[in-house]
């Protein structure tokens, strides 16, 4: 506090140019997010395959539309189980024994980018490319 | 008090006793329910006692603050019982670490708190990711856009929260800092 005393005009220019720096640092973060989640919510996978991951290993593929309905269980580890439900070209989670259900409020997905993540049982749904085999 | 370069009793006391809010306000977020269905989007609060130890001043250097957020990472992945989580708090703890100790030591007055609250909080969403894509896989990054808007949002109210109380401390707020 005394040190601003001394020699204030100075003083004062320097805070501010520091100050402009972190609110620029700031608004370019919140832009680059924005522009991020229209990347995100633009970008269409072609093809699309679900891949289930559990543990960071590859379990299944589903081709999810030429599969009829059906649900099935995932048994991770840790003794962790999530539902999977594919429905009308969509996959999804429908219960879990995971204490924050995040899995189960992320709506279902068919198409996009963002993955279905459950990270207490080590779970991801990703939709990827159809892979030549 | 003369400043000695061991630490003493009371230091360590209250050490232990910011761990120990720390850790408290780790368990009352986690009891909080999710709002948004996207994972590691958080309120902050256990940072609250680490950023207040960073900018007190005084008797405090960031040393003492890693030391508590140390053990409140160890006792928290303890307590919520699976080593990913400690993955994951203790990559994004040490980027939120030394994100405030940068800010810490490159603006040395109390504004710093608020920028550095928000980069923090920001670098720790980053942090937490890169454990992420190693562990699962590279598709969380598409996370990152969500993440980084609440955490400016939630370090912004960390930020300031802790601002008002170092620019004008009360006397409970001077006896930790001076140690008295």
């Amino acid at each position: 506090m005394s040190q601003t005393d001394l020699n204030p005009p100075l003083r004062r220019t320097r805070m501010d140019k520091r100050k402009t720096v972190c609110i620029l640092i700031v608004v370019l973060i919140v832009f680059g997010a924005l522009l991020g989640l229209l990347f995100i919510k633009g970008e269409k996978i072609a093809g699309s395959v679900a891949c289930i991951y559990s543990n960071g290993k590859l379990i299944k593929t589903i081709e999810l539309k030429s599969e009829d309905d059906y649900t099935f269980e995932v048994k991770s580890e840790n003794g962790g189980v999530n539902t999977i439900q594919v429905k009308d070209g969509k996959i999804g989670v429908i219960s879990a024994d995971c204490p924050d259900k995040i899995c189960v409020n992320t709506p279902h997905i068919s198409d996009g980018v963002q993955p279905i993540v459950c990270m207490p049982n080590r779970l991801v749904i990703q939709i990827e490319a159809k892979r030549p085999e | 008090m003369k400043h000695t370069d061991r630490i003493n009793t009371k230091k360590l006391t209250l050490c232990a006793l910011f761990a120990a809010i720390s850790l408290t306000l780790y368990i009352i977020e986690s009891m909080i329910p999710t709002v948004v269905p996207i994972p590691g989007v958080k309120i902050g609060l256990a940072y609250i006692p680490i950023i207040f130890l960073i900018f007190i001043g005084g008797e405090w250097k960031i040393c003492d603050a890693a030391a508590v957020l140390t053990v409140r990472v160890f006792l928290s992945a303890l307590i919520a019982g699976n080593l990913v989580a400690l993955c994951f708090s203790s990559v994004g703890g040490l980027f939120a670490l030394i994100t405030m100790a940068i800010m810490r030591t490159v603006i040395k007055e109390e504004w710093a708190v608020i920028p550095a609250g928000i980069f923090s909080a920001v670098m720790h969403n980053v942090g937490q990711l890169t454990a992420a894509s190693f562990i699962y896989t590279w598709s969380v990054w598409a996370y990152l856009p969500y993440l980084l808007i609440s955490a400016v949002i939630s370090g912004l109210f960390t930020g300031l929260l802790i601002y008002f109380i170092v620019k004008k401390p009360n006397k409970l707020v001077n006896r930790i800092k001076y140690l008295r």
